[in-house]
């Protein structure tokens, strides 16, 4: 290897000492890729460092280098995974969802089958792809229904790039990737009149629909290889069960009444996927056509997820899901604008009794940028549960964070209500 | 005749909306199965439904939803009567196009007069 020559990108790939890399070397995983002057992977993002090989590296004249701060502003031209990829696994599911849906039963090989897939997808994915980059659904191409399949290839893919943006090793992506795609797989059991119904579902027919998320766990949990071993790993199987769980609203399967515990305590006990799955299941239903309504803009179905934080889903949860797939999904543009009318929520602890409670105000935004649109600046003037109109303060949310946006108003009637309180 | 369908699950809030109502002298209709709510306004064609947002087998809100989704109901004012009393609850409701909020515990007066106002607008 030549030692003087950098053939690195060097406005998008900074260098790095090998001290500050041993800073980082132990039992801890790196979160970033390491490159050497030529751009080639010297250690990955989920590889452990040892003083060892970093010496032997640099022995051999590597040069460290890693991406740049100014990468997480990101590029939005670029779509995260290509189309035509994404249209082959589709067609690809759809041959292995009839299959099971005729044997009820999922085999070793098609579970094989499955993972490899997207495994393929998970490694083509490039590191500047976590801070940009667009992504697209399948339903960008016209000619697909909204069919389950469709559906558990939308939802894998929200839930890997969610988790890849969020700088996680190669197996936990591929492992939401999985979860994602195999979520639904109970439905294959429920009769499809049902699922395409346009009006409410009788009690009989919701019942049956319910039993989709148990279905799809004995599905899981029989897949077996050739000695007999249970193959497919729990957190899949629990995401199958548990992605309808929600948190003020009933959801199922039905929970066992823990008087000890609070509903909030209940839901937040969830694994952690199988939480944010429920988001990415409600993102890809939103944005799909349904029997009974039109798909939603992308950016309407944003709003709408985050009019769900404290609700169906926690304020964290929510957060977390817009936060990093809120620019990828809506081109590289923020789904607030100037103007919205917003609530916000925070916590006020009693001096004396250590009590907590919950402040909520109401909000206009001023100025938004790119980088933090989910903490604008805004201007506060009214106290909800006060019922108060306040002395009218801007406020910085990139210096205030434990004001959280909760709330963006759709309604015509809430913001003329709003508006003339600002008068 | 202004007639007033009710739809609770919950027995002990239903009964007590209803005295209140029937009462004031209102007709009312009750729903004791929420997931048969489309069929039912069908058949009764109130002018206003007074619910609750905590229901048995589905999520008020999104029963809300999607009675508003219906071209037909459209027009049909929702006054939401429920024990949930969040700030973030009541918001909720309205933005699904609710046209009132009352939150527990009840006050017989409110009620009475609130149905009287939204059955006057319509």
């Amino acid at each position: 290897m030549d030692k003087d020559t950098v053939t690195i990108d060097t406005s998008r790939f900074q260098e790095i000492s090998i001290s500050y890399l041993k800073k980082l070397s132990g039992d801890k995983l790196l979160t970033f890729d390491v490159l050497d002057q030529n751009g080639n992977t010297v250690f990955s993002a989920g590889q452990a460092l040892n003083d060892e090989l970093l010496k032997k590296k640099s022995e051999e004249g590597v040069k460290f280098f890693i991406p740049r701060v100014t990468e997480t502003i990101g590029v939005y031209d670029r779509e995260i995974i290509d189309m035509k990829k994404l249209k082959a696994i589709a067609d690809d599911t759809a041959t292995m969802y009839l299959d099971i849906r005729k044997t009820g039963r999922m085999s070793y090989d098609q579970f094989l089958q499955s993972h490899n897939q997207l495994a393929a997808i998970v490694d083509s994915l490039r590191a500047e792809d976590k801070t940009g980059g667009v992504l697209s659904l399948l339903k960008e191409i016209k000619e697909f229904d909204y069919i389950t399949y469709t559906h558990s290839v939308n939802v894998g893919v929200l839930a890997m790039i969610l988790v890849y943006k969020e700088l996680s090793t190669g197996d936990k992506v591929k492992l939401a990737a999985l979860a994602g795609y195999l979520h639904d797989i109970g439905k294959l059991r429920v009769d499809q009149s049902i699922i395409q119904k346009p009006g409410l579902l009788s009690y009989e027919e919701y019942k049956k629909v319910i039993e989709h998320t148990r279905e799809g766990y004995r599905i899981l949990d029989s897949v077996v290889d050739s000695t007999g071993k249970k193959v497919v790993p729990n957190i899949i199987k629990y995401v199958a069960l548990f992605h309808h769980r929600k948190l003020q609203s009933p959801g199922y399967p039905f929970r066992d009444d823990d008087k000890d515990k609070s509903r909030e305590t209940q839901y937040n006990e969830l694994p952690d996927l199988a939480r944010i799955m429920g988001i990415c299941d409600m993102y890809d239903a939103l944005t799909s056509a349904t029997p009974f309504r039109l798909p939603m803009s992308v950016e309407k179905a944003l709003r709408y997820i985050l009019n769900l934080s404290n609700y169906l889903y926690s304020t964290d949860d929510v957060h977390r899901f817009v936060k990093v797939l809120g620019l990828s999904l809506n081109k590289g543009n923020p789904f607030l604008r100037v103007g919205d009318f917003i609530m916000l929520e925070s916590e006020k602890v009693s001096l004396d009794t250590r009590k907590k409670t919950r402040v909520y105000e109401i909000a206009r935004i001023e100025e938004i940028s790119r980088i933090n649109f989910l903490n604008p600046k805004v201007m506060i003037f009214y106290d909800v549960l006060r019922n108060k109109k306040l002395n009218n303060i801007t406020v910085d949310l990139r210096y205030d964070t434990s004001r959280r946006i909760v709330r963006v108003f759709e309604s015509t009637r809430i913001r003329e209500m709003l508006l003339r309180q600002l008068k | 005749m202004n007639k007033i369908l009710l739809v609770f699950d919950n027995s002990r809030f239903a009964e007590l909306v209803r005295f209140v109502v029937t009462t004031a002298g209102f007709a009312v209709e009750q729903l004791s199965d929420s997931l048969a709510l489309f069929e039912k306004v069908k058949e009764t064609n109130p002018s206003l439904i007074i619910m609750d947002i905590f229901l048995k087998h589905i999520d008020g809100l999104y029963l809300l939803e999607r009675l508003y989704a219906v071209k037909e109901f459209a027009h049909i004012p929702v006054l939401i009567v429920s024990s949930r009393n969040e700030p973030l609850a009541v918001f909720d409701a309205l933005e699904r196009g609710a046209a009132d909020y009352l939150a527990a515990p009840i006050n017989e007066d409110m009620l009475i007069e609130k149905v009287n106002k939204l059955l006057k607008g319509n």
